[in-house]
């Protein structure tokens, strides 16, 4: 069925490409800012501000080293399907919501 | 919009293996009607999407082995397509068609919907959408976090392509 879906909070956290290709790398293990950088081919300044997104969200956390940021997944865990199917069914919600109110007035009988 | 006496039902959305999502419904109305708004293009055309993504039935030929096509204005006026071919329709029952998107082409699941009788002219709603791989699965799952079909799928496109 089609998805059309709204953004809110943590979600729009993963809304983005990079981000979730960041959070799919430190599923593998930590790294360090411009590890993260290097396969992306983003600058490092770009890097850091998805980083913060995330780190707001509590999808990752950074800790400083000398000169290097570690990073490594949050406390907010992205446990696979709980996120996205929560964002899923609240879009399935909406649509049969219209449902609901559609068959509400077919029910009755009044013109569609 | 909803009065105060209309009841909203709970949505259930699980996942019975790696490469399904499975969505059960109750409607406060007979089979028929649920059927109706499945099976009329009119009717269908004006549940399926939101006001600022208003999804068109342009084309349902609904018996086994016809085509349906909708379609809905992109984020930057361009048409998106959605479409597919039915494989089972017995009604009010049971209605199976493969379904793609036109940003993501090549992707094809199989959606299964089914209408159970309840007591008291109510109908549940059972609609299982089996993928080809975990990665499919996911992708769509994920597109419930993105802000329009268009984007999500240029996302779900991204990260199949880095899959592969």
């Amino acid at each position: 069925m089609v998805q059309f879906p709204s953004l809110d909070g943590t979600f729009s956290a993963l809304s983005d490409p990079t981000r979730r290709a960041i959070l799919e790398r430190l599923g593998q293990g930590g790294a360090t800012i411009s590890e993260l950088a290097e396969p992306s081919g983003m600058s490092l300044t770009g890097l850091k501000k998805h980083v913060r997104i995330l780190e707001q969200a509590e999808l990752v956390t950074t800790e400083k080293h000398g000169r290097t940021r570690h990073c490594r997944l949050g406390p907010k865990r992205l446990d696979e399907a709980s996120h996205w199917i929560e964002a899923y069914r609240r879009n399935a919600e909406e649509r049969f919501g219209r449902l609901d109110e559609l068959l509400e007035r077919q029910k009755k009988g009044s013109p569609r | 919009m909803t009065n105060d006496t209309q009841r909203r039902n709970d949505t259930s959305i699980t996942t019975p293996s790696d490469t399904e999502i499975r969505i059960e419904r109750v409607f406060e109305a007979p089979r028929e009607l649920v059927w109706e708004a499945h099976a009329d293009p009119e009717l269908l055309s004006e549940w399926l999407g939101p006001h600022d993504h208003p999804v068109t039935v342009t084309e349902m030929d609904l018996r086994p082995g016809g085509s349906y096509r909708w379609t809905s204005p992109g984020p930057e006026g361009e048409e998106l397509a959605f479409y597919g071919e039915y494989r089972e329709v017995s009604p009010p029952q049971v209605m199976e068609m493969t379904f793609e998107f036109s940003g993501a082409p090549g992707h094809v699941s199989v959606d299964r919907l089914e209408l159970e009788e309840l007591e008291g002219g109510r109908t549940r709603l059972v609609s299982i959408s089996t993928f080809d791989s975990k990665e499919d699965r996911d992708g769509m799952l994920q597109s419930g976090m993105e802000k329009g079909v268009a984007e999500g799928y240029d996302k779900l496109d991204a990260l199949l392509a880095r899959r592969r």
